[in-house]
């Protein structure tokens, strides 16, 4: 028999074991680590230019900053800047209406032209063309919107613009509208353009809906005798319903109409286009002290209600887990 | 299992190297390059031939000097760049020998960068093209974001540089001027005029930019009447407060601007204005609103006459031909009557504060723009801007007919208010504007008075809620 008595444990193999059974516990917890040294990266990234932009914003909006006031960054002033807004600032609620009437103007329509352009595509069975179509319909999403917009102010000029050639030339009218100096014309000018630029994205994902939705429900629906009308209205609608909640969701921040504004009109005529969005850079940008803090409060306030209506959207448009 | 664990590896390494190059870039700024000063290159080319206060104060000859290049960096506005070839001169004097300079176009939001880096203490340019003194020179100086250059002109090296304050029109040099220093050097000034098509000014028998409200409102009925048909405009003012009811109110009165530093929009002049705008439109002589796309439509030969910076008549006339448009100066109230010249602004280079080499900025600065340098000063009075000063006027611009309107300008200028030291103009631009369009809209329910009065109303509200005042 070998004698055992200075036998050393192996210590080596035990450890090798702890930590093989320690690494695969970590696995498991925590997945692979590699994975998380690939994601830090753009993770930091996000970190400092989304995220902190968030919270540094969220504080300025409780704050009296203004840029050309050394030392004013964090001079902290409560509620004021919301007392200023809602009781002392002859502008805020005028551009409030403007941002909503904007809004109202230009977002449904936007909802039934994308989802009517989609479901135009979608009937089209030459793959071809259908694609061809997608290309056309998303091309002004893809435009810089500078470049668009400032197309639209040429379509719309009084003299010249093609509109005006139109209706004068074609329909015989004598005096065309003065699209974009008009007060009366000026709001639905500029929704126009807005809705022409982003209607494509919509289309697109309207279309991935409807691709989604599988050909035996309408081909069962046929044989039950349902027309293309019924079809759309009990099938198509209903299954899209979480494209809806993803569209109103992601164009809620058609509330501020900034751009739209600050290209085409620069608020005018006579402040008819001049959106909440577009009061908010201007306090921020132009005006004076360049009052950072109130126009992060008035951003706040648009955030807030976007958060509001997003909200409304999931609640009332909510959708079962599958 | 063995291949798994070398791609595994492989993978790792390249992650690691990863991070290590977005560490290595986010890290450290450029290290600053520092040579022996250079004379600055004179206008004709030769090196500048070392004062004697220099020679004894250059190191004995057994230090050597640095061989490392300095480089001045310069942004600058795309217009500024384009309009007078600004990449030529930078060329030219880099190919001097001496600090090179590197040109850039500005990027959005330079300004927000540039005090960000201020307050860091590491201020990636030395200058910036342009500041429009009116706009953007309290801001500018009451933020800390740019230097007063007095200092850097008198030890500039550059030939010119001394000659260059005594040289600039008086106003000019004011308008470039905070508490009594100089805050940059600029290369043109602009200011508020007349511009005219020929065409339609000899159709009706005038030879001239009509000299006052008065005849400026019959000349355009009478072009109405000739050329309505062809669907020309006879009046237009271009889109802004400065280019419309501030030059008429410069054109009336001898004191523009009240107290507090506003544009006295309630008192005669101002009125008088409001009404003579008002009329414009009623005679259906301008398009109702004013000044809807009015630049445009002067570039289509459809505007015969056009308010608005005196550079646009230049514009005309490059598209149209150099006898195919005019370019005065603002009409007055009454023929000889008072006014105070025109509203004007410097378009202006300057030095940001903590630039690393402001001295060679400035000396930059006083070579391209200095009176020697005729080169330059022809490529900016062909762009259409007006120089500023008085020896080129005197040398370049009083015996050139195609240019002697710049010689009223400067005349007008050395006779202007300056606009007031504040941050006021953008608010009173945003407010008093959108009066305006509604005072001469139909159906004109509102008059000057109440326009004016609910104007300046909206103006004091806003410029209550500022504490720069």
């Amino acid at each position: 028999m070998a004698d055992l008595s200075h036998a050393q444990p192996d210590r080596t193999g035990t450890l090798r074991q702890f930590a093989r059974e320690y690494r695969a516990a970590r696995r498991q917890r925590w997945g692979n680590l590699w994975g998380y040294a690939f994601i830090a990266p753009a993770l930091t990234l996000y970190l400092i230019f989304n995220v902190w932009p968030i919270f540094r914003g969220l504080a300025m909006a409780f704050t009296d900053y203004r840029y050309l006031v050394p030392g004013s960054e964090w001079a902290w002033n409560g509620a004021s800047n919301y007392q200023e807004m809602f009781t002392n600032d002859s502008q805020f609620w005028p551009s409030f209406g403007i941002s909503v009437q904007y809004t109202l103007m230009s977002f449904p329509t936007n909802l039934i032209l994308s989802l009517a352009v989609a479901l135009l595509i979608s009937r089209i069975r030459n793959s071809f063309l259908a694609g061809t179509y997608r290309v056309i319909a998303y091309l002004p999403v893809i435009l810089p919107i500078s470049v668009a917009l400032l197309l639209w102010n040429q379509l719309y000029n009084t003299q010249f613009g093609y509109f005006n050639l139109i209706l004068q030339n074609v329909f015989g009218v004598q005096s065309p509208p003065n699209w974009l100096g008009d007060p009366g014309w000026a709001l639905p000018s500029v929704a126009v353009a807005g809705l022409w630029k982003d209607f494509g994205a919509n289309t697109l994902l309207f279309l991935v809906g409807i691709y989604g939705i599988s050909r035996e429900i309408y081909e069962a629906a046929s044989i039950d005798g349902a027309g293309a009308l019924q079809q759309i209205w009990s099938i198509t609608l209903p299954l899209l319903r979480p494209i809806f909640v993803l569209i109103i969701v992601l164009n809620a921040g058609i509330l501020g109409a900034t751009e739209q504004a600050l290209i085409m009109t620069n608020g005018g005529p006579q402040n008819a286009t001049l959106t909440l969005g577009l009061y908010i850079y201007q306090q921020a940008f132009q005006f004076g002290d360049l009052r950072l803090g109130y126009a992060a409060a008035m951003s706040l306030l648009l955030g807030l209600i976007h958060m509001g209506l997003a909200g409304i959207t999931f609640r009332v448009l909510r959708t079962e887990r599958i | 299992m063995a291949s798994k664990l070398v791609r595994r590896n492989v993978l790792g390494i390249f992650a690691g190297a990863g991070v290590a190059l977005l560490v290595a870039a986010c890290g450290g700024g450029q290290t600053g390059t520092a040579s022996a000063p250079a004379a600055a290159p004179t206008a004709s080319g030769n090196s500048a031939q070392p004062t004697a206060a220099q020679s004894s104060a250059q190191p004995a000859a057994t230090q050597p000097a640095a061989k490392t290049q300095v480089t001045v960096e310069l942004t600058a506005a795309d217009w500024v760049i384009q309009e007078w070839k600004l990449p030529d001169w930078v060329t030219q004097y880099n190919k001097m020998g001496g600090p090179q300079i590197h040109l850039t176009q500005q990027v959005d939001g330079w300004d927000t960068k540039v005090l960000a880096m201020i307050r860091q203490g590491d201020v990636l340019w030395d200058g910036v093209g342009i500041m429009t003194p009116f706009v953007d020179k309290v801001k500018w100086v009451e933020t800390q974001m740019i230097q007063p250059v007095d200092q850097l002109i008198q030890s500039s090296t550059a030939t010119d540089a001394r000659a260059l304050a005594g040289d600039w029109v008086p106003t000019i040099k004011d308008d470039i001027s905070y508490k009594g220093k100089i805050y940059g050097i600029p290369y043109s000034v602009e200011a508020i005029g007349q511009m005219w098509l020929t065409e339609f000014l000899d159709g009706v028998g005038l030879s001239a930019n009509p000299a006052t409200w008065a005849d400026t409102l019959n000349a355009a009925t009478k072009i109405n009447d000739k050329y309505a048909s062809q669907k020309v405009s006879p009046y237009a003012w271009s889109n802004g407060l400065h280019t419309s009811l501030q030059a008429l109110i410069h054109s009336a009165t001898k004191t523009p601007y009240t107290g507090d530093g506003l544009l006295d929009i309630t008192g005669t002049a101002s009125l008088k204005a409001c009404d003579w705008l008002t009329s414009l439109v009623k005679a259906g002589v301008t398009p109702p609103h004013g000044s809807d796309g009015a630049v445009d439509v002067w570039q289509k030969r459809k505007l015969s006459m056009l308010l608005a910076q005196n550079s646009r008549g230049v514009w005309a006339q490059r598209i149209f031909g150099m006898t195919a448009a005019g370019t005065g100066t603002v009409p007055l109230l009454e023929a000889g009557g008072v006014n105070s010249g025109s509203p004007f602004w410097s378009n202006t280079f300057v030095v940001l504060n903590k630039a690393k080499h402001p001295q060679e900025m400035v000396d930059f600065y006083a070579w391209l723009l200095g009176p020697s340098n005729k080169d330059v000063w022809t490529a900016i009075i062909a762009s259409g801007k007006a120089p500023v000063l008085n020896s080129t006027y005197k040398s370049m611009i009083e015996n050139n007919k195609d240019y002697k309107w710049m010689a009223d300008f400067r005349d007008v200028i050395a006779n202007s208010v300056a606009y007031p030291e504040n941050t006021f103009w953008s608010i009173q631009n945003a407010k008093i504007m959108p009066w305006i369009s509604k005072m001469v809209s139909p159906p004109f329910g509102l008059s000057s008075q109440q326009a004016m009065e609910g104007a300046l109303k909206d103006v004091k509200a806003e410029v209550a809620k500022q504490q720069v005042q």
